[in-house]
């Protein structure tokens, strides 16, 4: 009854405007603990929000890791498929533009395994086609003929192995000689007549004498040139415009008979 | 735990073709690593010679059988060294000492000689068989860059063996 009371004349006395200063008091006592305990509710309730969402975060961070490793992949592979397309484009180009040869394209799946040889292993054989003697080659010139051939896979004796000679030719004096494989790597054009000239810088291409290259395709530049009148040939360094420590693709000349198969071993 | 032939294949198999594609790419002054014959004179020196030469003509016929050479310089070359690193382990290695360090200085040293004596056997075959060899380049541009390439990647190579030669030391290899 005392509290009814008492709740009835506290109503009759804010509506006569006696509570209001109380109340004004009573509002300034409280605000800073209310704003605090206020802001104290508010990241309790975001803490709760967070941990009610956390398993949906974790979900979510999974999801967006296995995103990113996804289109890191991805790219790493456009990246490879770019690098492939821009080799396969010029490799294409070379073809075009020498219609009178027939091209097999091949991919190099190993090396040999000795310092001192330099052969490479191909993906295509003799069911492809592939025979030994064939001239290899690239867009930036020749790389050196298929020494043997598998069913599906062939090795080949690279110009710069120190049993691989081509005959070649100094494009602007048409010198002749031929260009020998040195051990480790590296040619030197040899047999060069002392009377024709030869300069650093000229381009070295094969001759087609032999018959086991054809005519024309790009060796190397001579960086160097020994000559000494005592001596019968002049010599020249020749640098190969084909880097062999990178090759991946090449092509094997298919519609070329030479007439000598290399010497294996 | 024996170690089975069939094991020691199919380590070879994968020696000889990480030899034939990522060797050619870890190339020190042109010149690449043996990773057949680090395995061949780790194991020559772990287990002896009959073992290390077991391994000798298994990763030398792979190598003859993966490469452009005649068949059976990389077999010889490698049993030569096998035999002269499984002597080593016989009158040296046994002691015990060098087993224990990580300094490995045998194993170092045997790399290095043995990447050299492989490296004029397998020069000398060829010249034999009619090859120029211009010695004084080979020596200075491939035989020295390439015991030095050997030695630096013996390590790995004879820590991860001596892991496998332990697990499967009790009855040697199974044949």
């Amino acid at each position: 009854m005392l509290l009814i009371f008492l709740t009835l004349a506290g109503m009759a006395l804010n509506e006569l405007g006696y509570l209001e200063p109380i109340q004004r008091w009573m509002l300034r006592l409280l605000a800073p603990p209310q704003r605090t305990l206020a802001s104290i509710a508010d990241g309790l309730s975001e803490l709760f929000a967070t941990l009610r969402e956390l398993g949906t975060l974790r979900r979510e961070n999974e999801a967006l890791h296995g995103l990113a490793d996804r289109l890191m992949i991805e790219n790493v592979q456009l990246k490879e498929v770019e690098a492939e397309n821009e080799e396969l484009r010029r490799l294409l180009q070379f073809s075009r533009a020498n219609p009178h040869q027939e091209h097999r394209a091949a991919e190099v799946i190993g090396r040999d395994p000795s310092t001192f040889l330099s052969y490479l292993t191909i993906d295509v054989g003799s069911e492809q086609g592939i025979g030994p003697g064939m001239p290899v080659v690239t867009d930036r010139g020749l790389v050196g003929r298929i020494a043997e051939v598998g069913f599906s896979s062939s090795k080949v004796l690279l110009i710069i192995d120190a049993r691989s000679s081509v005959n070649g030719l100094v494009q602007s004096s048409r010198a002749s000689g031929v260009v020998e494989g040195v051990l480790g790597g590296g040619l030197v054009m040899n047999y060069i007549s002392q009377d024709q000239p030869v300069s650093v810088g000229d381009v070295v291409l094969t001759s087609g004498l032999g018959g086991n290259f054809p005519k024309g395709l790009v060796i190397g530049q001579v960086v160097a040139v020994h000559q000494q009148d005592i001596e019968m040939f002049q010599q020249a360094q020749v640098r190969p415009t084909v880097d062999f420590s990178c090759l991946e693709r090449v092509l094997v000349i298919t519609d070329f008979q030479p007439l000598e198969a290399p010497v294996e071993g | 735990m024996q170690i089975s032939l069939y094991l020691v294949g199919l380590l070879l198999v994968i020696i000889a073709l990480a030899q034939t594609t990522l060797s050619p790419r870890l190339t020190l002054l042109g010149v690449q690593s043996n990773l057949m014959l680090l395995a061949v004179l780790s194991w020559s020196l772990l287990r002896g010679r009959r073992e290390g030469m077991v391994w000798a003509f298994g990763g030398g016929m792979l190598l003859d059988m993966l490469s452009g050479a005649s068949f059976g310089i990389s077999t010889l070359s490698l049993l030569l060294v096998s035999s002269l690193a499984g002597l080593g382990e016989v009158t040296i290695f046994r002691v015990g000492a060098f087993r224990e360090t990580p300094l490995l200085p045998l194993p170092l040293v045997a790399s290095f000689a043995g990447s050299l004596l492989h490296d004029l056997t397998f020069l000398t075959i060829l010249q034999l068989m009619g090859w120029a060899v211009d010695w004084p380049t080979a020596l200075w541009r491939l035989m020295l860059p390439s015991a030095g390439l050997n030695t630096a990647l013996m390590p790995p190579v004879y820590l991860l063996l001596r892991w496998l030669d332990r697990r499967t030391k009790e009855a040697g290899m199974v044949w």
